[in-house]
Formats: C-alpha cells, sequence, structure tokens
C-alpha cells in the first residue's frame, strides 16, 4: 500500500456518534458518509478529549488534553505544534474553511500552520430581524405586575412568548434568512474553489462545519431529502425559541422530536456536501492519493438525561462520543476494537499514515500500525471545566475540572465541584441510567482512579511550560481585548 | 505574593524596548513600566491552575486509599 498525499478533514460541531448512518441510526442523515464507510476505518467508540468546541479542538489538531497548559489557556499556544504546523512544513498547500465559531478563530491560535485561513466570522449574513424582545413600559409593567402572583407571572411570560413568536413575526422569512452560520455548500464551494487553484502538490484542506449547531435552522433542500419537506421556517423559528428558552420540561419533551428533525437536516445537508466535494476530487483525480477523516469535536444533548445543546458540565456519552471514519486509499478495511479511541491519538495517527512521525510535544500517540491490525487502545481521558460555558470569563475558567475515563466496560466521571464519582458500565447500562452502587466494581473503579491520577500527574515537558506561558501572555491580550467587548460570546 | 519595593531586584531591559513600554502605558493605570511588568508576572505566576490540580490529585488519592489501593 502507498502512503497517501493529501488529507482532507471535516470535523462538524455538536454530531454525536448514534445521529450518523454508519453509526446505526435509522434516520436518513448520512447516506454518502455511509457508503464511504464500505471502504473506511470506523471506529465503534471515538471519544473527544472535551467538550465544547474549545475543549475538544486542541486534542484534535494539537493533539493535547485541554487543561494541559493550565486551566488559564483557551486554544492553542502561539508555536505550539499541530496537525497543519506539522504537514505545511513538510511542504503540504494547507487551507482550512471554518463555518464562523468563533473560539475557532485566529484569535485562539487556529490559523497558524494555513497559508489560507477563512473563518467567516466578518462577514454579514442575512440575519432575520429578531422578533420583538425589549418590552414597552406598558408591558414592563403589566408584567411586574403579573410577577407578583407566581402563576398569573408564568402565564403572562407564556402570553408575551406566543405573542413574539405566532403574531409579531417578521414576514417572509427563509431557512436561509434565519439561520446563524454559513451553511455547509458555503464551506464547500469554497473549498472547491481552493482545490481547483492547486496544482499537483499535496494538500491538507481542513473543514468545520455548524449545520447541526443550534439554533436549528437547515435548508429546505435539506429537509426534503429527509422527508420532512413540510416543516415551515416560521414553526422552526418557534421551535428553537422554545427550545433555547425555559418553557418546562413538558413543552420540551414536546418539541423534541421535531427539533431533533432540524438537527438532523443539518448533518444531512453536510453529507450532501461533502458528497460534491469528493465527486469534484474524483473528477480532478486526487481522490485516490487522498486520505479522509471525518468526526466532530462533540455531541449535542436532546434531553436524553434531561438537558440541551452542549454545556462543559456533561459528561454523558451523548456529548462525548463521536463518529470517526477515516478511509485512506488502497488500506484493508479493518472490524476495529471496541475500546474508546481518544481523539488525542487522531492527529499523530494520521501523520503516521501519511509517513510522517508526529512532533514529539504531541500528548497522543500514533496508533495507526494499531488500526491496521484493528486494536491496541483501551482507555479514553476526557476533560473540562464543568462551569465554564464562557471562556472569555476568567473566573469561569478556573473552576473545577469534571474528569472523565473509559475503558472498553467501564466509565468513571469525577466532578471536582460536587464530589461527583460516579461509575457506569457501560455494557449493562449503555445509556448511564444508573450508576454502579459506590461499594461495586471495587476493582473497576480502582483501575479507572488509577487511570485518572496518571492523567493528572503527568509531568509538563519544558517545551509544554514554554508553551504555557506562551499562551498565558497571549490570553492576557486577549482579555485586554476582550474587556472592551460589551456582548458575550455563546458557548459553542 | 507580596509586592515589598525594599526587596526588589533590578532587572536590565533594552533602552527601546523601555521607551516602547512608556509608549504603551501613556493615559493608563500604569505609571511605569515596572508596574506594567510586574503585573504581566503576577499574571503568568499566580498558580490558580497548578492549585486546583493538587486538590483534584489528592481526591483521587484518598478515594484510592479509601479503596486500599494505595
Amino acid at each position: 500500500m502507498s502512503e497517501p498525499k493529501s488529507l482532507l478533514l471535516v470535523t462538524v460541531d455538536c454530531l454525536r456518534a448514534d445521529h450518523t448512518g454508519f453509526m446505526g441510526y435509522p434516520q436518513p442523515t448520512t447516506p454518502f458518509l455511509d457508503q464511504l464507510a464500505a471502504e473506511s476505518m470506523v471506529f465503534p467508540k471515538a471519544i473527544t478529549a472535551g467538550a465544547p468546541t474549545y475543549y475538544s479542538f486542541p486534542g484534535i489538531l494539537a493533539s493535547r488534553f485541554p487543561l494541559a497548559l493550565g486551566r488559564e489557556v483557551v486554544g492553542i499556544a502561539p508555536g505550539e505544534p499541530t496537525l497543519a504546523t506539522a504537514l505545511q512544513q513538510a511542504g503540504y498547500r494547507t487551507a482550512a474553511y471554518v463555518a464562523a465559531n468563533p473560539y475557532l478563530s485566529s484569535r485562539f491560535g487556529y490559523a497558524q500552520g494555513f497559508e489560507v485561513f477563512h473563518d467567516f466570522l466578518s462577514e454579514q449574513l442575512p440575519y432575520a430581524r429578531e422578533a420583538p424582545r425589549a418590552r414597552t413600559r406598558l408591558n414592563r409593567q403589566i408584567a411586574e405586575l403579573a410577577h407578583k402572583v407566581s402563576l398569573l407571572g408564568r402565564l403572562y411570560d407564556d402570553l408575551y412568548f406566543q405573542y413574539c413568536q405566532r403574531i409579531a413575526l417578521p414576514r417572509n422569512e427563509t431557512w436561509n434568512s434565519l439561520r446563524r452560520f454559513p451553511a455547509a455548500n458555503v464551506l464547500a464551494d469554497h473549498a472547491c474553489g481552493w482545490l481547483k487553484s492547486l496544482d499537483d502538490e499535496p494538500f491538507f484542506l481542513w473543514l468545520h462545519f455548524m449545520d447541526p449547531h443550534a439554533p436549528y435552522y437547515p435548508p429546505a433542500e435539506a429537509l426534503k431529502a429527509m422527508g420532512k419537506e413540510r416543516a415551515s421556517p416560521t414553526r422552526g423559528r418557534y421551535l428553537n425559541a422554545t427550545w433555547n428558552g425555559d418553557p418546562g420540561a413538558r413543552r420540551l419533551r414536546k418539541s423534541r422530536d421535531e427539533i431533533v428533525v432540524l438537527h438532523d437536516a443539518g448533518i444531512r445537508w453536510v453529507d450532501n456536501q461533502l458528497a460534491r466535494l469528493v465527486e469534484s476530487l474524483r473528477s480532478s483525480s486526487r481522490w485516490n492519493s487522498c486520505m479522509f477523516v471525518f468526526t466532530a469535536d462533540h455531541g449535542e444533548e436532546f434531553l436524553d438525561h434531561g438537558g440541551r445543546f452542549h454545556p462543559p458540565s456533561c459528561a454523558y456519552q451523548e456529548i462525548l462520543q463521536v463518529p470517526l471514519l477515516v478511509r485512506v486509499p488502497g488500506a484493508e478495511k479493518k472490524a476495529l476494537s471496541e475500546s474508546p479511541f481518544s481523539l488525542v491519538h487522531l492527529a499523530p495517527t494520521i501523520l503516521e499514515a501519511l509517513g510522517m512521525d508526529a512532533p514529539e510535544e504531541f500528548e497522543g500517540r500514533d496508533y495507526w500500525s494499531e488500526v491496521q491490525s484493528g486494536e491496541g487502545w483501551d482507555l479514553a481521558v476526557s476533560e473540562s471545566i464543568g462551569r465554564c460555558t464562557n471562556p472569555m470569563d476568567a473566573q469561569k475558567r478556573l473552576g473545577a475540572r469534571v474528569l472523565v475515563v473509559q475503558d472498553r466496560k467501564f466509565k468513571l466521571v469525577l466532578g471536582f465541584d460536587n464530589q461527583q464519582e460516579d461509575l457506569f458500565d457501560l455494557q449493562r447500562d449503555p445509556h448511564e441510567l444508573e450508576p454502579v452502587p459506590i461499594g461495586a466494581e471495587r476493582s473497576a473503579r480502582g483501575r479507572l482512579l488509577r487511570a485518572a491520577l496518571h492523567h493528572l500527574e503527568r509531568r509538563p515537558s519544558q517545551r509544554r511550560r514554554e508553551f504555557a506561558i506562551r499562551a498565558r501572555i497571549h490570553q492576557i491580550g486577549l482579555e485586554w481585548d476582550h474587556s472592551k467587548m460589551r456582548s458575550e460570546t455563546p458557548a459553542s | 505574593m507580596g509586592n515589598d519595593i525594599n526587596s526588589a531586584r533590578e532587572l536590565r531591559l533594552p533602552e527601546s524596548l523601555c521607551e516602547a513600554g512608556e509608549q504603551m502605558i501613556k493615559g493608563t493605570r500604569f505609571k511605569t513600566v515596572e508596574e506594567l511588568l510586574s503585573f504581566v508576572l503576577q499574571e503568568l505566576t499566580s498558580c490558580k491552575s497548578a492549585q486546583s490540580e493538587a486538590q483534584e490529585r489528592k481526591v483521587i488519592e484518598e478515594r484510592l486509599r479509601d479503596l486500599g489501593y494505595l
């Protein structure tokens, strides 16, 4: 087998493993990828090194656990080696198209190693006019009076919500006018254009799609492809406003299935555009020398354990387990081990498959040889700061860690904020409904606790200490900038 | 960390860097380049993250001890 020459890395925001067809999802979210899976390595249990995005991507691109440079640091440190810098140094042409996720911008070090880095953050999207949010003086007075009696207050809020969503709506809304991120076709257009500009050089192209991220406004074509063409933008706005609000458990449960349809259509649109991009690679005869890697930064909650979105405090598999599909031309497809494969190993494994050594600063190790024999990894660690919903807030960043260690059968969740210590038997209880009683499974508990301790006892190398200093100097600058900003950036 | 100037140490910096620093702090709350550098070093050396990590290690060690593994 000759080594592949180029690399196409696709990451999707908020895509849990069990919402892809090749991981068993019954809805038609990924017909193209399902087809590709027949000639690819599909990891049965790929685990992100942290969630959300700002805790996940240091693992994917820099093969580094998110808190390894200290919890003060967000993003990639200046000068820190990444997959992109390694490939650029090896002579690859490099480009990244990132669908307007503020935490994956050049401010956080992600442009390093890319000759083209397009994050779409400064581009005007066709935002819809917001439904009226500011209450008039009369409205506020009525609200204050109503809230003196709790049930009346709730009724007033509900009526006001219905008024905003059903009566005071902007006219002629479309899915495209409601969307907050560039859709997959926009990224695919840019990517195809960049690929056309290349000669026969090896390339590294990274695409990060946001289509399945909330608020969920998929293109009408994607809904049609899912057989849900009757969904209307007006209904979509109402559902998103409900899902994003605090309407009570009953109404959330009622909206859940329709919200999942919108989210799934976002996945379908990514799949659809990937088919187009791969077709363009095929027609230019590059596909047969291109390694293709498809994964996600983290999953998404749909009330599985009562929650929504992807907060850093949530350590259930719907957030941590992501799809991972690796297609290497000419490599024999193997059934891979059911043991958890941490995304911290992804970058060194990719480099090995491309015939290169990983930078010594990478924390993960290369598993390409093991992947070809189907097994060899056994444990995955994930970490985040549970209360850090806005990493630009220094106090939130410095909170307590949520540390998760899992092997093939068991998963230990340690929440240092509230002395949480939950052990789950994932084979007997795959949906993590009931932790193993505290006195049971002592040996498994001890093994995973020792792995957790080992993780915390890692000694940073001199180089990593230098990156930590560089990153913190950069951070001081960012915070100085941020202190002048008024608006908060949402967690992603 | 104290800021006792009586136990201060002298550092040597290139003149051009001192001038650039003086330009930078004009109109800010930093009165001198020394104040600016002290602030930056305090930020860099505050060990909040390391303290939390030590506490977290201790919690795990105690649990391992409870289970008889340490």
